[in-house]
């Protein structure tokens, strides 16, 4: 955390800590992060699957263009102070705040038309003929016409899913 | 002590022997000795091709015809009924979950998924490629239903033809002519399952 206020202060660190933060390594160093999502990744398709490429925090959280970087850094800080205050420090105080998180990131990625997912996943490259029925009838209709988004169908891809009661597509 | 060391080996001869007889005869699903380190069996895939399956009764739970790795169905989410449910079909597609899910133990009709039927893997289970170790000798109801009809048509047509009826006044009719309007009746006086 000081390092990360020394890199601001001297601009010519920063690139170096924000490098340094953008690590799956810098994500889970925080325990909060470690016991919640992390250990419910680890379940999940991102982590382990028959190819052996996986999704770390950051290719899914952080947008790679740096404007957008700088500004979701700012966002995560918050996440941090979270921490810090002792908001979330424990997994009850973590749930209770999960959906209120879970929406900030249903926003973002709707906003950005899932640009993160899509920075691994290009539609362009999508070859229909080898998803199951039910994926390609979904992107090759809803998705393709641009009326929906990934995050619009896939939700809780990567974690558990807090109380979905009234959101949309549950 | 001679005699001990006797006894003792004899003992343990008697425990090898039993072994090597429990490995050679149990039928087992196991497929090698117990004793022996097995290879295992490749894991078999889920069938995920979207193609419904037979019932096998007509009140069987449907199978699940593709894979639900990851779907979570716990108190914050119902991933099956993102899709399956009433309000969801329409965008999704998806068979909607039969109407009995909409209803109370006591018939009454619900607005939502009924409680007891929330827990879909408790009835709908996916299905995977792997052969079954034993053969399932499960015979389809209208399969069995379709034998006992051919067995009372032999009966039927053996009776007739030693003329020993010995129910009804029909014998002057000829038994089991395709058309004749009391088929069914008849039917029903030899064998209960002639009336299906
Ligand atoms: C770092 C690259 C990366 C990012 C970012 C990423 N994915 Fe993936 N995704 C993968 C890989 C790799 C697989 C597994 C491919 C395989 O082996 O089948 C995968 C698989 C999937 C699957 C298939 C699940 C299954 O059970 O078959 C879905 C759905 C999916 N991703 C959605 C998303 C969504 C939605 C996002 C954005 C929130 C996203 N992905 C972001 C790399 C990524
Ligand atoms: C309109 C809804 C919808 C949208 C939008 C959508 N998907 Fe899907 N996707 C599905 C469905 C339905 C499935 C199949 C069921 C499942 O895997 O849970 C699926 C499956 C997948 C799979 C696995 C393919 C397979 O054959 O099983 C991947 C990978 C995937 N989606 C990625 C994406 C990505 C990346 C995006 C955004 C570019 C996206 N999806 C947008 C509905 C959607
Ligand atoms: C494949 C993309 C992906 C990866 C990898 C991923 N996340 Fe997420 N994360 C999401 C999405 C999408 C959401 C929005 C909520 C949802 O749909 O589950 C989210 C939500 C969150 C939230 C908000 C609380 C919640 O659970 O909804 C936190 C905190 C979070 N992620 C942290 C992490 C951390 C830490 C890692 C690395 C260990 C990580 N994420 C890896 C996609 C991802």
């Amino acid at each position: 955390m000081g390092g990360f206020i020394a890199g601001i202060i001297f601009w010519g660190g920063f690139n170096t800590v924000l490098e340094a933060t953008n690590t799956e390594t810098f994500c889970i160093s925080c325990h909060e992060m470690n016991n919640n999502v992390y250990q419910e990744l680890k379940t999940t398709i991102h982590y382990s699957n028959r190819s052996g490429v996986r999704a770390t925090c950051p290719d899914c959280h952080v947008p790679h263009k740096w404007t957008d970087k700088i500004a979701r850094k700012m966002q995560a800080s918050k996440e941090v102070w979270g921490k810090i205050f002792g908001t979330i420090n424990t997994r009850e105080k973590f749930l209770n705040k999960r959906l209120h998180l879970a929406q900030n990131e249903w926003q973002r990625l709707k906003a950005n038309n899932s640009l993160e997912c899509r920075n691994c996943h290009d539609l362009e490259f999508m070859d229909y003929t080898r998803q199951s029925k039910r994926a390609q009838a979904a992107h090759s209709t809803r998705l393709e016409s641009g009326e929906k988004t990934c995050i619009d169908c896939h939700k809780g891809i990567a974690h558990e899913l807090p109380d979905t009661a009234g959101v949309e597509g549950f | 002590m001679m005699k001990k060391i006797i006894f003792y080996l004899a003992f343990c001869l008697m425990g090898t022997s039993f072994v090597a007889v429990a490995g050679d005869t149990t039928a087992t699903l196991r497929g090698n000795a117990i004793t022996d380190d097995a290879y295992p069996e490749r894991m078999p895939t889920i069938e995920n091709d979207d193609v419904k399956r037979a019932r096998n009764y007509p009140m069987q739970p449907p199978t699940i015809p593709h894979k639900i790795d990851n779907y979570q169905v716990n108190i914050n989410v119902n991933k099956c009924l993102s899709c399956h449910s009433r309000r969801q079909t329409e965008e999704s597609q998806a068979p909607m979950v039969s109407v009995t899910h909409y209803m109370d133990r006591d018939g009454n009709f619900l607005a939502d998924v009924s409680p007891r039927r929330y827990f879909c893997n408790q009835c709908h289970v996916p299905q995977t490629t792997a052969k079954p170790l034993i053969k399932n000798t499960f015979e389809d109801v209208s399969a069995s239903l379709r034998k006992d009809k051919e067995k009372h048509r032999r009966e039927t047509a053996s009776v007739r033809k030693n003329k020993t009826i010995l129910v009804g006044d029909e014998p002057t009719q000829p038994l089991l002519q395709p058309g004749f309007p009391d088929h069914g009746r008849i039917h029903r006086r030899y064998h209960f399952l002639g009336w299906i």
